[in-house]
């Protein structure tokens, strides 16, 4: 569909009778819209695109040690497709057409959860029909698909886009974990029944040396002894003494426990699930009860005490077999502890042990249910509780409390925020409420029965901020930095401005038709009525949204592009969920409105000490400039009384030289005549040692010489020794400066100083020159 | 003959020498050798005393130090390894008249030599002894020597010499009746013809370390010093070296020594920071030696068996 703009619409806005427009009838609430064909918003446009609406489903689950791998079945393909790329396979075709095979598994697949090697085929078989390639492409695409089939992952689950996405991640999560923490708990339990069985029949055969025991212990050495008779002399073994009743009554119903966990909790269901009869559950898994109940909430809080005194009880039976086989019980100590011992008191990985139990219901909780809901909440009891958010539910907005906000308040619960629309944060959420090992509470948006475009709508909703992601987890620390994190979307840029585009509540009801009534069409040049973009209405100051209509821009099924006029009722939602989100970024710290005032003083406050340091700057250097000036034309007007005074003459001829300006004298004419200047002597400044002038001539530093003959070897006309047997030059014209060079680089002492070049030196050159500067 | 006639008469007319008259030839050491600086200060120093080229003597060991007597036109004695100092000494016992200098090096005095050593500077005979301390054996091609720093690399060390090296003064100022001891630079010629002149007229054994630079084997050893003359620490004293003007302003660092006080010269030979240049120590008063092994030197052969037949005579029964 391609947006264009209806140019030949007659732009009228009707007025009624009381002289209001329509417009501002129709926002305030005086007028209803009826209902018109559906309508899209334009800043949700860019979510149309393949790339955007399949990037996350369908998802590949399947486990991997003892965690389930959630990938969106586009990363599966590219990494599948990059790996046949890297050993040179070609996969053109399928590589361009990718998308279209997500679409047919999408379509085959639906809201449910399918093992993927039992619809792989079918789903290929689709995709071709979809492409209706050449005979050749077709080939090719089959050879392709023959490389590529070992790459995916056949024994993987495909998960669709629906209600069944959170339960079915979350069971096999559970389930993946559980797994391998149960199957050691049991081997646990079944090793120290058994240790026990010893202990008790150790005992029993310590009663006497019984021959069969004897022979035996002896092994071949016992064929040198009557064994029966040795049994009977043999004295009972030192030590050994026969074991208390009380003792012995403890390990029997330890192992009683033993046994009967064995036989029976091996058989448990791994999850209870528990909802209430409007939640449908479209999952069926092995290993899962399901339960329904009006009050879920408080069925769950028993449900999970039922199980957990027997789990507590194999846990006290474990610390009492411990104990009996180290020898160590202590029944004036051990007993009360261990009639004590709760399932409160286990340690961290026993709590995995302990029965999980998922509620799920719908997100408008009300009545009797909500007080179960706090009931559990701060039970401390580790249930997990999924709540399903259907977006834009009438019902909930505004008129019931968010549950989420709700739990926050019992500070030990960990809450989490999730939307159907990131299943890798749903994982994530997942994953961190089974290690906090606390009530938990998971919020999932989800699009609702009967949605046209699920996930089109999920991703408006997210970015539009109406189903935030984020999580609230207390174990992770002592401060809300800790605690909270909260995921913010990151919006595509858009537009000539290359701003990142905005989406509101708006737009997301724009896409529901239930809301339809929501929104008045108006032509797209539209200016009248004082209408103001939506974003930039819920930002602006009171006096400038009070008269203003509120607006987002739409387009209808024609693809003509229209302005959508919302009405006041939808407008105070979008600033609520507006409000919602600032909340919520100033709690994860993303936005701090006390950090901004204090940025804003701050930075005014240095501001103004910097004007003030300026003004004082500019009043210093007014006053020295003044001063300067005073000082100069005082000094000025000194010599000058001076030299009329006729009493430095000195100071006239300096004056003279200094002052490029003619001494006018009062009362002589000026001089026609040039006047005899008076050589004035330059006053020679004694120079630094940067500022000596380079040596003129060559010389060496004849005292520090060491006899050496190099110089002399060179050339025994320009150097020569004098009667100490010291160095000097002897004739500058017998050598070159080349030779000079050459000398002052050989001399050890470093006291031969080239100087620079005689006029006509043919054997100068700058490099020669460069290497004298050293020496120089 | 018939008679004497007055134009035959002997009289030696007054000599005067110039430094060529104690040239002997063209040294054969190194292109920029520290040896070089030596032989022009000690011919200078001949000159300026106008020595007598035969009653002048140069005692050497082996080693390039000890080719100095091949240089000088005055005699000399080029003899074996480490022992110039028993030749000098037997020179001066029997030729106190003559103008006595000993030239060795770090190898040839410090290691094998090192016995005469003690016991030349012991004896306290009046002669110059000039250590050309090069930090090397150079003559056999780069061995470690008894000077060498900490880490040399040799033929004998490939790997780097393990041991500190040994410092020359502050074993001669352990020697009892140790007279002179000074410490001089080959690359300051002023500083070091005015130590080898203190040394010359001082009575006794003067002991000159003079730090020879060698450019083949030993190149940076000194470079240090050389390129940064506030490394090198002057002695100063009324009683010391008077280098002069020119070497006061050369060598910026200095420190006021009596060269009488010897703890303070052993304090300032162990400085590792500096190089002290100057006289550590001089003891004007120390014992001769040669007082006593020169007697009889004047005594003819006659006088001689004269003297034994007296002592003989005591015997007689």
């Amino acid at each position: 569909m391609i947006l264009k703009e209806e140019k030949d619409v007659v732009v009228t806005t009707p007025v009624s009778d009381d002289g209001i427009p329509t417009p501002w009838r129709f926002h305030l609430g005086l007028t209803t819209e009826p209902d018109r064909e559906p309508i899209f918003p334009v800043a949700a446009w860019f979510l149309r695109q393949p790339e955007q609406l399949w990037r996350h489903y369908p998802l590949f689950l399947q486990r991997h040690e003892n965690d389930l791998l959630v990938r969106p079945m586009l990363q599966v393909l590219s990494d599948a497709l990059a790996e046949l790329e890297r050993k040179g396979e070609g996969i053109a075709v399928f590589a361009a057409n990718r998308f279209f095979f997500i679409k047919a598994a999408v379509s085959l697949v639906g809201e449910g959860c399918i093992r993927f090697e039992d619809i792989r085929d079918e789903v290929f078989k689709a995709f071709k029909h979809e492409l209706d390639l050449s005979v050749v492409a077709d080939a090719e695409l089959n050879s392709e698909w023959q490389r590529l089939v070992p790459l995916l992952q056949g024994d993987a689950l495909l998960q669709g886009v629906g209600e069944s996405a959170p339960i079915q991640i979350y069971c096999q999560t559970l389930l993946a974990r559980r797994e391998a923490s149960g199957q050691a708990f049991h081997n646990t339990v079944r090793q120290l029944f058994n240790h026990l069985g010893d202990l008790l029949r150790l005992d029993r055969e310590r009663s006497g040396r019984e021959a069969g025991t004897l022979n035996e212990t002896m092994g071949k050495s016992g064929s040198f002894f009557d064994v029966s008779r040795l049994a009977q002399i043999l004295p009972t073994p030192n030590g050994s003494k026969p074991m208390q009743t009380a003792r012995r009554s403890r390990i029997e119903e330890t192992r009683h426990i033993f046994a009967a966990y064995l036989e029976e909790m091996s058989l448990q269901p791994v999850l209870s699930i528990i909802s209430s009869d409007e939640v449908a559950i479209p999952v069926d898994l092995a290993s899962v009860s399901y339960h329904k109940g009006e009050d879920c909430f408080g069925e769950a809080g028993n449900l999970f005490d039922q199980k957990v005194e027997k789990v507590t009880a194999v846990l006290r039976a474990i610390r009492a077999a411990r104990l009996e086989i180290e020898g160590e019980y202590l029944p004036d100590r051990h007993d009360e502890f261990l009639a004590n011992f709760s399932w409160q008191d286990c340690e961290d990985w026993e709590k995995d042990l302990l029965p999980a139990i998922l509620v799920i219901e719908p997100s408008h909780i009300r009545g009797p249910k909500l007080s179960s809901f706090c009931n559990l909440l701060c039970s401390g009891q580790p249930i997990q509780v999924l709540l399903k958010e259907t977006i834009l539910s009438e019902l909930e907005r505004g008129t019931l409390p968010d549950p989420s906000a709700l739990a926050l308040a019992f500070r030990d619960v960990c809450v989490s925020r999730t939307s159907l629309a990131r299943p890798e944060h749903m994982k994530a959420v997942f994953d961190r409420a089974m290690a906090t090992r606390l009530s938990s509470l998971t919020v999932v948006a989800e699009p609702g029965a009967g949605v046209e475009h699920p996930l089109l709508l999920l991703e408006t909703g997210l970015l539009g901020r109406a189903t935030p992601l984020y999580c609230y987890d207390p174990s992770a620390g002592e401060t809300m930095a800790d605690r909270f994190s909260l995921e913010i979307p990151n919006l595509p840029k858009g537009g000539t401005s290359g701003d990142p585009i905005e989406l509101t509540f708006a737009e997301l009801a724009a896409l529901l038709p239930s809301w339809r009534k929501h929104f008045f069409l108006l032509p797209s040049d539209h200016t009248q009525d004082g209408l103001l973009l939506l974003t930039e209405y819920l930002t602006a100051e009171p006096q400038v949204s009070k008269v203003s209509l509120p607006f987002i821009h739409v387009v209808n099924k024609s693809g003509v592009r229209l302005k959508a006029v919302i009405s006041r009722e939808l407008v105070q939602m979008c600033k609520a969920n507006h409000g919602a989100w600032r909340a919520l970024l100033e709690q994860a710290g993303v936005c701090n409105e006390y950090a901004r005032r204090a940025e804003i003083a701050a930075r005014e406050s240095a501001c103004r000490e910097s004007e003030q340091r300026l003004i004082l700057l500019a009043q210093e250097h007014a006053e020295q400039l003044n001063k300067t000036r005073f000082e100069a034309g005082r000094e000025t007007m000194e010599g000058l009384a001076r030299v009329l005074l006729g009493m430095d003459e000195e100071a006239l001829s300096s004056a003279m030289t200094l002052s490029p300006e003619p001494v006018v004298v009062p009362g002589k004419a000026l001089v026609s005549e040039p006047v005899d200047r008076v050589p004035v002597e330059t006053v020679e400044e004694v120079s630094d040692e940067e500022d000596e002038p380079l040596v003129e001539e060559a010389y060496i530093d004849t005292a520090l010489c060491t006899s050496c003959d190099e110089c002399t070897n060179l050339n025994n006309r320009l150097f020569k020794y004098n009667p100490d047997g010291m160095a000097f030059i002897a004739d500058l014209e017998a050598g070159t400066f080349a030779e000079l060079v050459k000398a002052a680089e050989a001399c050890p002492a470093k006291i031969i100083h080239p100087g620079s070049p005689r006029q006509g030196d043919s054997t100068v050159s700058q490099a020669l020159i460069t290497r004298a500067a050293a020496f120089n | 003959m018939f008679g004497l006639k007055s134009d035959w008469v002997l009289e030696p007319k007054p000599r005067s020498f110039v430094k060529e008259d104690y040239d002997a030839g063209q040294a054969k050491w190194c292109p920029g050798c520290g040896d070089f600086a030596v032989l022009n200060a000690i011919q200078r120093l001949c000159r300026d005393q106008q020595l007598l080229p035969e009653n002048t003597c140069f005692v050497s060991g082996i080693g390039c130090s000890s080719r100095f007597p091949h240089y000088m036109k005055t005699y000399g004695f080029h003899g074996l390894h480490g022992r110039a100092f028993p030749v000098a000494c037997g020179i001066r016992s029997r030729r106190p008249d003559l103008n006595l200098f000993v030239a060795t090096g770090d190898g040839d005095c410090c290691s094998i030599g090192a016995g005469h050593w003690i016991h030349g500077l012991r004896y306290n005979m009046k002669m110059v002894v000039m250590l050309f301390d090069n930090n090397i054996y150079g003559l056999t091609k780069k061995q470690t020597s008894p000077t060498s720093p900490k880490g040399t690399f040799s033929n004998t060390h490939p790997d780097g010499s393990f041991m500190s090296p040994m410092n020359p003064i502050t074993v001669s100022l352990g020697i009892t009746n140790t007279s002179f001891l000074a410490q001089t630079v080959d690359w300051n010629p002023p500083h070091l013809y005015a130590t080898l002149k203190a040394a010359f007229e001082h009575d006794g054994t003067a002991f000159v370390r003079i730090m020879q630079r060698c450019p083949h084997f030993t190149p940076d050893n000194y470079t240090p010093y050389q390129n940064d003359p506030s490394k090198v620490l002057l002695m100063t004293h009324e009683n010391g070296i008077q280098g002069g003007e020119a070497v006061e302003k050369t060598f910026k660092t200095q420190v006021v020594h009596d060269p009488t006080d010897r703890p303070g010269a052993f304090e300032l030979a162990i400085n590792h920071d500096v190089l002290p240049i100057g006289l550590f120590y001089r003891n004007p008063n120390a014992e001769r030696y040669d007082n006593y092994s020169s007697v009889g030197a004047d005594m003819s052969p006659a006088d001689k068996v004269e003297a034994i037949d007296t002592l003989m005579d005591h015997y007689v029964v």
